[in-house]
Formats: structure tokens, sequence, C-alpha cells
């Protein structure tokens, strides 16, 4: 089922970006939902709302630990920042939104494991696509929430090697040794799309009977730093909540995260390069 | 013995669970069961509320218990949804809090793995096109006198 790596590049998708019609209201842009930031890894989910509402979606809501609300709200108003601490507070916000993004700063406590399964169980019966990233990952490659996932399609994984080496169950040297390989069998065992992180990140998602390798052609190595995972799973929520389709938002995302980073790099260099610089060229790119 | 009745909307919820207090008197097991969103803290909230709690009532998901003391009143407000062993049950002392002279409101009782006593009364809560579906079935002598404290109600 190994296909080769098709490259992709921004400027040749970048026609998927028209204007904005005239009468446009917040409603027609989606509602992107960040579930994480168990206490300790705030900076993770504030960063991918962030990047949500940079990347245009129409509202941006965090689900987070109460202890972070008041910090978000000084760092940026316009995300609807909620502490969560019960179950009814959480299902009320899923019923709301038109996109989850789950994984964030989630962390692996009692806590993470609680939300995980609470937001699979509602989404398994509530047609909302899912981007899963960092530590969702790794409690899915514990064996939380399996089973609802397999009720769930519009999904997209975004592991870097050391998150597909668990879900596979096998060496980050194996996944590594074969990119292509190992996000082809991610995309198969989970559905949805398979983002495979890492130089030349690599999009898997099946096209009929066979499956489709895309490899971003951008991005730096100035791209190794915490908190560029969590921009890329705010901009890929956002452009899914604004009517893109699964393929289309994981294409664009993965090239814009890559080329803003090395829009970034161009002009201040590699080193020192942080998650939240790549949020005004993000949003630059967007806008073409 | 059942008793089965439509509750259109959030109100009418809390509404059933001020009658089930009256009709229980605080003391006695019940069991809730339903999905996620199917109303089984809202009803928690009537009941809960209507014997004098002023403060919110939300699902101890978390903490898995909530204690209530109202005057001589003692409530017990489980929500057994994150059990992953029978274990826990242990660690939060179920058993001590059965054998008091209590209300005891279990949410999720499918989670105790099968070590529940009986329930006076189990109440379901079924999600429908607008509304819920709510059914309270008697298994003990106290449950029955529960539910014809309802009938009765319902007739006057």
């Amino acid at each position: 089922m190994t296909s080769t790596a098709r490259k992709i590049e921004y400027d040749a998708i970048r026609h998927l970006l028209p204007r904005r019609a005239g009468d446009a209201h917040k409603g027609d842009f989606g509602h992107v939902l960040v579930i994480g930031g168990d206490k300790g890894f705030g900076g993770a989910a504030l960063m991918a709302g962030m990047s949500a509402a940079r990347s245009g979606a129409g509202l941006v809501s965090v689900a987070t630990h109460p202890s972070h609300c008041a910090a978000f709200l000084a760092r940026c108003p316009e995300l609807m920042t909620k502490g969560i601490e019960d179950s009814d507070e959480l299902l009320t916000l899923i019923s709301a939104a038109s996109v989850v993004v789950l994984g964030p700063g989630l962390g692996q406590s009692d806590w993470s494991h609680l939300w995980m399964k609470l937001t699979l169980e509602t989404l398994s019966r509530q047609a909302v696509p899912i981007i899963m990233d960092a530590d969702a990952l790794n409690l899915l490659a514990q064996g939380v929430g399996k089973a609802e996932l397999t009720h769930l399609h519009d999904l997209i994984l975004t592991p870097h090697p050391g998150e597909a080496a668990r879900l596979l169950n096998i060496s980050n040297a194996e996944v590594q040794s074969d990119r292509v390989n190992t996000v082809c069998k991610l995309q198969q065992g989970y559905g949805g799309i398979s983002i495979l992180k890492g130089a030349g990140s690599l999009i898997c998602y099946s096209q009929g009977e066979r499956q489709q390798v895309d490899q971003c052609a951008h991005g730096n190595p100035g791209m190794a730093s915490g908190g560029m995972g969590d921009v890329l799973s705010g901009i890929l929520g956002a452009i899914l909540a604004q009517g893109y389709s699964l393929v289309d938002s994981a294409r664009l995302g993965v090239c814009i995260h890559s080329k803003a980073a090395d829009l970034q790099a161009r002009e201040f260099g590699e080193r020192g390069l942080l998650a939240t610089d790549l949020l005004v060229p993000v949003r630059q790119l967007l806008n073409p | 013995m059942s008793h089965s009745t439509f509750l259109a909307d959030e109100a009418a919820t809390i509404a059933y669970g001020q009658r089930l207090a009256k009709a229980i008197n605080s003391k006695g097991l019940l069991t809730l069961s339903g999905n996620l969103g199917s109303g089984k803290t809202t009803l928690c909230r009537g009941l809960i509320q209507s014997y004098g709690h002023s403060g919110a009532v939300k699902s101890p998901t978390y903490t898995l218990v909530e204690p209530y003391e109202i005057g001589d009143k003692r409530i017990y407000h489980f929500d057994l949804y994150r059990m992953e062993d029978p274990e826990e049950l242990e660690f939060i002392g179920l058993w001590d809090y059965l054998t008091q002279e209590a209300l005891i409101i279990i949410e999720w009782p499918e989670k105790a793995f099968g070590v529940l006593p009986p329930a006076d009364l189990a109440i379901q809560l079924e999600q429908q096109e607008k509304g819920r579906k709510i059914t309270c079935s008697a298994n003990t002598s106290l449950g029955e006198a529960v539910l014809e404290k309802l009938a009765a109600a319902d007739q006057s």
C-alpha cells in the first residue's frame, strides 16, 4: 500500500483562498473548540487557540484547567476561555463547536483521561470533525478512546515521530527510517488523515481504493521549538471550521505553517524561532 | 412496578426532581442511568436543591462523590462515569456510605462492576427528539412506596 510522496507547495494551493464576501458574519467561519491545557501545560492550549483565531476561525473557545483562565484572558481576550470543572460544562462547549482540537497540553493525568473520554464519546454521536494532537495521541497509544475513534471519520491525527512511534508500538528510529510507510500505516489504522510531522511533513489520506501521500516542500530546523505543533493544530482547526474539506485543510494548514516558519527564519534566523512568531505570517499567507 | 413520563425541557426535569424529593423524603438508594447530556445532573439539581441546598449542584465526574448536609439530612451524590477499576470503589468508601441513613444518588451505576445492591429506585433518562423520557422502576418496598406517592401526587 506504500505510495511515493508527492511534493506540495503553498504557491500551488493558495488559489483555494478566496476573498471573503462583503456580508459575511462570524457564523460563516465556524467555532473552534480547543480542549487541553492541564495544570502546568496551559501554554500549549493557549497557542492552539491563538493560532486558530489568527487563522480566521469565526469564534474560538478554549476548554482548559481553571487555573489558566485569568492568564489566557490577559493574553488573548478574543478567545472564549472556560475553566472546566465538571462534565456538563465540557458537554455544553462541545455542542456549540463546529470543530474540536483535542490534545494541546492535555497532559496524561486523571483529569486528562476524563476529558478525552468524554469528548470522544460525545463526538461519536455528534458529527463534528476533530483534530487530535500531542497528549491526545499519547493517551490514544495507551488505548484511551480507541473504541470511540472507530465511529469518527472526520479525523486528523498530527503525530510527531515520537508520538507516531508510540501509536504504532515501534521505535523512533523505525519511524524515521521509512516515514512514508509509517504515515501510511497510521492512516490505515485510524482512518481520516494522518500527518507525520518532521522535516518534509507527510500527509496521508485515502483516495478511493488507494492511499495518497503528500509531502510539504517547506519548513526548516528553526521549527524544532516548543509550541510549533500546537500552532499547527490551531491552524488546521480554523481552516476546517471555515468550510474546507478535510484534505484541503490538511494540505493548506501544513504548507502555511511551514512556509510561515520559512519566512520568519529567512528574516531573523532559525535559532530562537518561537511558535507564536508564526502567527503574523500565517495570517498573511491565508490572505494572498 | 414503574412510572414513566415525558419531560419537555430542563425546567420540567427540575420540577420532576422536586416531586421526587418530596416522595423520597431523603432516604434510600437511587440510581440514575442515561447518556451524556440526558439530564441526570439536572434531575439531581431539582432534587437536592428542593431539600434546601442553595448552592450549585454539579456532576462530581472528577471528584466521584459530593456530600450534602442540609439540616439533619445527608445526601451523597455519586458519578461513576470515570470508574476504570473496581478498586476505586473501595478507595471512595462506597460501602461505608451505603450503610448510613442517607439518600444516595448514583449516576452511571453501570460502571460499578455489578457490585451495587439493588436500588430502591432505578431511574432511566432517554433522549427523545425534543425532551426526555424518564422511567422510574422500584426494586424494593421503599421504592414502591415512593412511586405510589408520585402517582398520588399526579392525581391530586
